[in-house]
Formats: C-alpha cells, structure tokens, sequence
C-alpha cells in the first residue's frame, strides 16, 4: 500500500481515559500500550506501535467515546 | 448486528468433535439479557439434572456482556458459567481483561462447551468458526507460559485473546479458576476444575468482526458523561491515613451513608488494596479465620500491608477493556517472578490477617504463583486458615502435614502449604477441594472451623460488620460471594435516583439499625442481587456500578445499544427473572438453598467479646426469609413458587454445523 500521506491516529492525551476500546478495536493490533507510567500520571496510554502496519481504517478514531483520537496525516 | 449483541452462540462438544452455531431469539435478550443472564437460559435449559460437575453433560459457557463493545464504559467483564463441582450448584465467576470484546468480535454472545475429551485440547474461535485442536505440550505449563504460547501461535494480525487454566484446574482442583491476561482470573465457584475435567487447557479468541450498537453517538454521548464522574480523581490522604480512619469509623456510635465517588477516588489511587488497613480496623475483614478481631492484626501487624506500599511498586496502572479508572496495576516484585498484577484487597487479606500472616513479600509471590497456577486466591487463604485451626486444635499435627509447623503467622508454612495445594502434593491434595471437603475427610469436628457457605470460601467481607454481605453469602443462587450486594452497596448503587418507589437510605445512622431485619433492608438486598444481574448481563464492572445509578448511565446505554426502549423497573424486572432463573437451576439440580447458610460463627453466635465488632450478631434466619420473599420465593425455604418459574424449557432452535 502507497502510505503516503494517509492518515494515522494521533493520540490526545488530556483526552484520553487509558481505556484500551482503540487497542481492541485496531483490526490489526497495531496500538500498543505504554509499559510504564509516571509518578504523577501513572496510566499506561495507547500510543501507534507499528505505523507500518496500521492500515488506516480510522476505526480507532471513530470508537473513541472521548473523540481523543484523530485521524491526521503521518 | 446493529443492537449491541450477536444474537448467536456457539455450542462445542468436545466428547464427539461437533461444533454447531445456534441462532437466538431476540426474546431470549430481552427476557435475560446476554452475558450471566443468556448463560443461566442455556445452562438451565440444556444440563441434565443429575449432571456431574465433572462429568461430560456439565456445559462451561464464556458469555460476554449485551453492552460489551458499544461504546460504554466498565463493560469489559465477561462471565463463565457452569454447574459448579465446589457447592453443586449454579456457578459463576466474572474477570476483567480484554477478553470480553474478543468473544464478540468472533461473532458470537457466548461459548458453551460440553463433552469431555480424552487428551487436552484447546479451541480455536475464529469468525463464525471453530477448530479443536491438541494440547499436549501445553499441559502442565502455568497459565501466563500457556497465554504467551498460544498468543504467538495464532496470531494473524489481530491479537489473539486467550482464557486458560494452569495446572490447579488440571488437578481439578475445585478452588480453581480460568485466566486471562496473564494473571486475571475468574476464580470462584471451582468452574477450573470444570475445565480441567473437560482436558480443555484453553480457548483463543482470534476474531476481527466488528460490534455495532443500534446509536454509537448516543452511547458516546452518554460515556463523555460518565467519564466526568469517572475521572475526577482529587488529592487523597496518604496510605497509612487510611487505617487511621478505619478506627475512627470504628469507635464512633453512628455512620454516613457511602458515597461510591470516595471509593472510586481510593480506587483510582490505590485500585481495592485502599481498603487493607482500614477494613481491618473497622471490623469488616475478618482475621484469624474469623474467630479473631482487629487487635489481633492490629495496625502494628498490618503496616507491612499499607497500600502505599502496593503503589510504590506499581509500574503502571492496569485497565480492563473500556474502564476510565484502572484499579489493577502491574507491580515490580522481587525473588522468583519480576512481576505480577498488584494483588486484589482479598488476595491480600485472604493470605494476610486470616492467617495473621504479616510478610507482604509473601503475599506479592503467592499472589503470582495462584494466577499462574489459576487457584482461587480467596479459597486458598480460607482453606490456609481452616487448616491452621485445625492443626492449632490437634485435629490434624505434624504427621499429616508433612512437617510443617502450621501455626498463625508462620509465613514459609503458609507458602509451603499453598505450594502443596497447587500440585496435590501431601497434605495438599487434602487442601486442593476447599475447607468444606477437607473437613468432611478430616472428621472430628473439624467442619466447625471450615468457613465457608455451600462450600466455598467467605470473601473479606464480615457480616458482623455490615450484615448485608452475608446475606447474599447465604441466600444467592450462588453462595459466598462477595460481589452482589451489602448494605454498603445498596448505599453507593443508588437506585432510588431511578427507581423512585425504592428506600433512600438516611444520610446518617446509629450503627446499631444495621441488624435491624427490617422490611427495607430485604428490599435493598433484592434490589442489589436484580441490579447485579442486571449488571452481569451488560458485562459491567461493579466498580462502575458504585458511582451510583445517577452517574453510570447503564438503562440508558442498554437502551441506546439494542434500540429497546425499556425504564429502570423493567430492567430491575429482568434481574429478578434471571434471580429466578438461577435459583430454579439450583431447585432442578437438587440444592437445598438452607444448606448454603454458613456457620454460627459468621453471624456472631456467640457475639465476639472484644474488637471492632464486640458484641454483635445478625439475625441471619429473618434476614434470609424476608429476602427471598422478595423474589416470590418461599420465605421458609428458598424455593421458587411453581408459578413464577420462568419458562426456560424451549427446544433449541436453529442449530447449523460450522
Ligand atoms: S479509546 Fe480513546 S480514550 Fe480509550 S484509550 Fe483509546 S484513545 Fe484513549
Ligand atoms: S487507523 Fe485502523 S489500523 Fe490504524 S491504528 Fe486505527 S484502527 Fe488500527
Ligand atoms: S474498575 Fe478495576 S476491575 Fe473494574 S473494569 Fe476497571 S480496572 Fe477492571
């Protein structure tokens, strides 16, 4: 697949909940989620683990409850 | 699928190799729901009556929630159901993880496994498919190698989800559970052992199918509400304040009604282990396999269980599928495993002050090795406890434990004795069934210290303290649990903001009106056991369910996902159906309910002469006969009456080979 300018999710922090809905939604499993924590924030965050393989469905985006995803261009 | 469930379940029978789809009517959901609720239809419909537990015509199902997957949040517990082989009778144990969505994305609302192979095996379930396939080099692995294996074998691109047994459920051990995410584990009613006869080590749930509710903006618009209630997370007293207030609560006269927001605020901090030292000191964790107080696991003993001491470990926050809190952590450990999920408040009491057991390293290790070996870590600390009486009243000594010196605190017994109980090693295999089969085979008066109601093990919770919990250890369709209800509950659920015809309890009380067998306290505890199955059927966290009723929008995400239309008492009316529904397949496998009441020392008879909760007793034989006349049931016995039973006989419909 041509990748160029197709949109990836980019992830708002303040948003989001650390809830994992977009973890299970990726049909490919391309969203990991953070190993560690901070002291002051201690939640492990969804971040966009393999970019190569995400295949740009926005279907993380649009199951968000928080609307902290947003389908950007890479 | 545009209403939130499949509308079909999968049936495998593992004695012959056949796997057949079955369609179900919409009816079947909107008379019980999906998750518990769809579970307890099949399993009342399809078990024999004198099914053995262990034996091949026992179905084990794995149900997911009718809200898992739509949007809404605290919807990620999924249910295994089964005739459990620990109290004979209906069984159930819920767990968290990511697995609940996976049973859905393979397109189906639930699993039922029947049958039992003569090999190991495991099942593969992929999109409206599955495949047997054989186990024998994972048999004998712990739970997270098995996860780890099978993950990476069938995984395409999607992640695969895997629900296993380690080897307490090979053993059959009837204390022993199903795992998920490498260390969850729904661990009561002995459904393990059910697994472990069926030689089935694992189901991995491959499916990429999508789960659409009827309104996603609906149910988006009603989470964003929710999750303000959710993340509003204020600066909280340190970890030792918190048994400070404990004894505070302790010594005043009178209580406040709980708001559930202060709990979510202790448990976004410190997830259940908030409640260590603070349940001790006010009475509500029972020490000493309840026959001690909190002076004898005074705040001296339990520093070393400070839950400060669980969150300085904690690498990171852990969140079941769709939670906005994250009450489990994964904790750095030191000794054999780097790692484990940061041990629940029962764990921690369970193998803590019941057994005045004071090394928190030790609680840390065996908390690791029971969900890796899938042992229930509630019964294992009860049995640890029972069998420590028993050896402190000569009933069992030195020759029968293979040396071990059991006495109160002695932490290298307790571990030992835990490590015995995985493998069915010595005095273990004694151990492995539970206090209640221990004591059967012991004799000599030994079922006097066995603490348990139908067979399993008392949760953390004293009804000498808050006389609501053994209510539901005593008068549930399935017996000593913890998670359905407790005046406390009833108090932090706050239905009465929905249901305006129920009690609003009052602010403030004098502690003494809460053994008061009353008709309001019958009709909160009713009101309780309906929501929670209300609450299993959805496949809700019951964390969420303390926010209140006002703040967790579940009738209106229910509404929003299928496209019904119903109102709070309808759907209170569904949780009392599936009350019914439970209690009638305990009724048809020849329970006695009165059989599930446990022992005089529960109620405080007699009343303890000293501690948190000196001089009190609960009037447990009211309590229960008010309770189940709730239901329509006969007060005197725990029967259903004839004409209220729901009617679950329908032939199964639509049944096509896949
Ligand atoms: S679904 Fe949204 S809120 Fe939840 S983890 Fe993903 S980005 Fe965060
Ligand atoms: S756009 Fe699709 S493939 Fe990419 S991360 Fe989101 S869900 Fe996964
Ligand atoms: S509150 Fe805790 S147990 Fe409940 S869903 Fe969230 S993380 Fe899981």
């Amino acid at each position: 697949m041509n990748k160029e300018n197709r949109p990836i999710p980019a992830f708002i922090r303040k948003k989001c909940m650390a809830c994992k809905i977009c973890v299970d939604d990726c049909p490919v499993s391309c969203i990991g989620v953070e190993a560690s924590g901070t002291a002051k924030d201690p939640h492990g965050y969804p971040f966009l683990e393999d970019e190569a393989q995400c295949i740009h469905c926005g279907q993380c985006a649009e199951n968000c409850p928080v609307a902290a995803i947003q389908m950007a261009a890479a | 699928m545009d209403k939130g469930y499949t509308g079909k379940i999968l049936n495998v029978n593992l004695s012959t190799g056949d796997i057949s789809e079955e369609s179900i009517p919409d009816g079947v959901y909107e008379r019980f729901l999906a998750g518990m609720g769809l579970g307890a239809y099949i399993l009342h419909r399809d078990i024999p009556a004198n099914a053995d537990p262990l034996g091949p015509e026992n179905i084990l199902g794995f149900v997911a929630g009718i809200l898992t997957g739509t949007g809404s949040l605290f919807t990620g517990r999924w249910t295994v159901v089964g005739k459990s082989p620990l109290t004979g009778g209906w069984g159930d144990a819920n767990c968290g993880g990511m697995l609940a969505p996976a049973i859905k994305r393979c397109g189906y609302d639930g699993i039922f496994i029947k049958g039992c192979s003569d090999t190991p095996v495991y099942l593969e379930i992929k999109n409206g498919k599955a495949a047997i396939h054989a186990a024998d080099d994972l048999w004998g692995k712990d739970a997270v190698e098995t996860e780890v294996i099978l993950t990476e074998r069938c995984r395409k691109k999607k992640i695969p989800r895997v629900a296993c047994i380690g080897p307490a459920g090979e053993n059959r051990s009837l204390i022993s559970g199903i795992c998920t995410d490498k260390g969850r584990i729904a661990a009561r009613s002995g459904l393990g052992a059910v697994m472990g006869a069926k030689k089935l080590k694992a189901l991995v749930f491959t499916g990429t199918r999508k789960i659409t509710p009827q309104d996603r903006e609906e149910m988006h618009r009603l989470s964003r509400k929710c999750n303000r209630w959710a993340s509003l997370q204020i600066p909280f007293v340190s970890g030792s304040m918190m048994g400070k207030i404990g004894a505070l609560m302790r010594m005043l006269p009178t209580q406040m009604a709980m708001d559930g927001m202060l709990f979510k605020i202790m448990l976004g901090k410190w997830g259940t282990t908030s409640m260590n030292q603070m349940s001790v000191e006010m009475g509500d964790s029972p020490i000493k396999n309840w026959k001690g107080t909190n002076k004898d696991f005074d705040a001296n003993r339990s520093r070393t269980v400070d839950p400060d001491i669980f969150r300085q470990c904690e690498i990171v926050k852990y969140h079941c599928y769709s939670c906005p809190i994250g009450c489990g952590g994964i904790c750095a450990t030191s000794g054999k495993f780097s790692e484990t999920h940061k041990p629940e408040y029962e764990t921690v009491l369970a193998l803590g002050g019941l057994c005045l057991n004071e090394d928190a390293d030790s609680i840390f290790y065996l908390n690791e090795l029971l969900n890796r070996a899938g042992m229930d870590s509630i019964s294992a600390g009860g049995t640890v406890a029972f069998a420590i009486e028993c050896f402190e009243k000569g009933l069992i000594t030195k020759d029968d434990t293979d040396g071990l010196e059991l006495s109160w605190g002695n932490t290298d017994a307790i571990v030992a004795l835990i490590e015995k109980m995985i493998r069915r090693d010595g005095i273990g295999d004694l151990l492995a069934d539970g206090s209640k089969a221990a004591a059967r085979k012991i004799g000599k008066g030994a079922q006097h210290y066995a603490i348990h109601a139908g067979g399993q093990e008392l949760p953390m919770h004293d009804g000498r303290c808050d006389p609501g919990y053994v209510v539901h250890y005593a008068a549930e369709p399935s017996p000593g649990k913890h998670t359905v209800g407790a005046q406390m509950y009833y108090e932090m659920y706050r239905l009465w903001k929905k249901i305006k015809s129920l009690p609003k309890p009052d602010m403030v009380y004098f502690k003494g009106r809460k053994y008061v067998a009353d008709e309001a306290k019958a009709i909160s505890s009713a009101a309780c056991s309906k929501y929670m199955n209300v609450l299993n059927g959805t496949g809700t966290c019951i964390f969420g369910a303390f926010l209140g009723a006002d703040r967790l929008p579940l009738f209106d995400w229910i509404n929003a996902a299928t496209g019904w239309k119903k109102t709070p008492e309808e759907y209170l009316a569904i949780g009392d159906a599936v009350q019914t529904l439970r209690q009638s397949f305990n009724i048809k496998h020849g329970i006695d309910p009165r059989q599930n009441i446990p022992g005089p020392r529960v109620t405080g008879q007699p009343a303890l002469s000293t501690g948190a909760n000196k001089g009190r007793s609960v009037d447990l034989e009211t309590m229960i006969r008010d309770y189940w006349q709730q239901f329509g049931w006969d007060p005197s016995n725990g029967h259903p009456r004839p004409d209220i039973l729901p009617l679950t006989v329908d032939s199964p419909t639509d049944r096509t080979q896949v």
